[in-house]
């Protein structure tokens, strides 16, 4: 298979597991090009051991593992030296259609254990197919079903708790 | 939220739903379910690459690549050329030489 063909045919999933790990979509950008650029180099060398779909979404997992790595580094480093600069560099872009809605998301996000948002977060970009959120994350699928099962109580949990709480008041 | 039929709800199952219209805790719990739901298809239903990452990523690619050495087969070929022609040169000047001499005192 040619990297054309796989360039076409994955872009948008590498693209969507990278911002489910980075959360940040400039962040994701750069992590999908260097997972592709990985696809490219590798080709060559891919036996056929594994199949295709499951051997480039390891690759994109490393990418963005790597990815989120040297952010963390970077942020770290940026901390010590300039606080502005750490807040400038973890803003996030603002003015795109949907800035409001992934605000929204974001904030329904930051309230769950960090192992579930990922999980989460790819659901609903992957049009809620379990099968595809475990190969792209290399997870059981019935993994993937507890962890989003959780995570939709959880947040509906609390939601319900506060709208209960607010109607009290 | 005691109601013992909340996990079933959470689940999707269909009789726990019915049972919703009529459990306010479960009603509650249905409809943030639904906000949930809501929220999170807004934001990352539909999400796509940017256009050009594939691109970007072989062109890196191509900036990478070592520049390949030239084959020297020309260069082998063009050597067993010369020698062929030098070798056919040296067996046949001396086998016809008297002759093209006495040819060329014939003509002057």
């Amino acid at each position: 298979m040619d990297f054309e063909r796989i360039a076409a045919e994955y872009q948008d999933r590498i693209f969507r597991l990278a911002l489910s790990v980075l959360g940040e979509r400039g962040a994701a950008e750069e992590a999908a090009q260097d997972a592709l650029l990985r696809i490219w180099k590798g080709l060559g060398g891919f036996r056929g051991e594994s199949s295709l779909s499951t051997w480039i979404f390891s690759i994109a997992r490393n990418a963005c593992l790597t990815a989120r790595g040297r952010r963390a580094a970077w942020a770290q480093m940026a901390s010590l030296e300039d606080p502005a600069a750490r807040r400038a560099a973890e803003c996030q872009p603002a003015g795109s259609p949907s800035a409001a809605a992934m605000r929204d998301a974001a904030g329904l996000l930051d309230r769950l254990p960090a192992k579930y948002r990922q999980v989460v977060a790819l659901f609903y970009m992957q049009e809620k197919s379990y099968d595809e959120v475990a190969e792209m994350l290399g997870l059981p699928v019935g993994t993937v079903k507890t962890y989003l099962f959780r995570a939709r109580q959880s947040l509906a949990g609390q939601i319900a708790r506060e709208r209960v709480r607010k109607g009290g008041t | 939220m005691a109601c013992p039929r909340l996990k079933e709800l959470a689940a999707g199952d269909a009789t726990a739903i019915a049972h919703a219209a009529r459990c306010e805790e479960c009603h509650a719990l249905l409809e943030a379910l639904a906000e949930v739901d809501a929220t999170l298809d807004a934001a990352f239903a539909g999400i796509s690459a940017p256009l050009g990452v594939a691109a970007r990523a072989r062109a890196i690619a191509h900036r990478q690549m070592p520049l390949r050495r030239p084959s020297v087969l020309p260069e082998v070929l063009d050597f067993i050329g010369w020698a062929a022609v030098l070798t056919l040169a040296a067996v046949l000047i001396p086998k016809f030489l008297p002759d093209i001499q006495a040819l060329l005192a014939r003509l002057g």
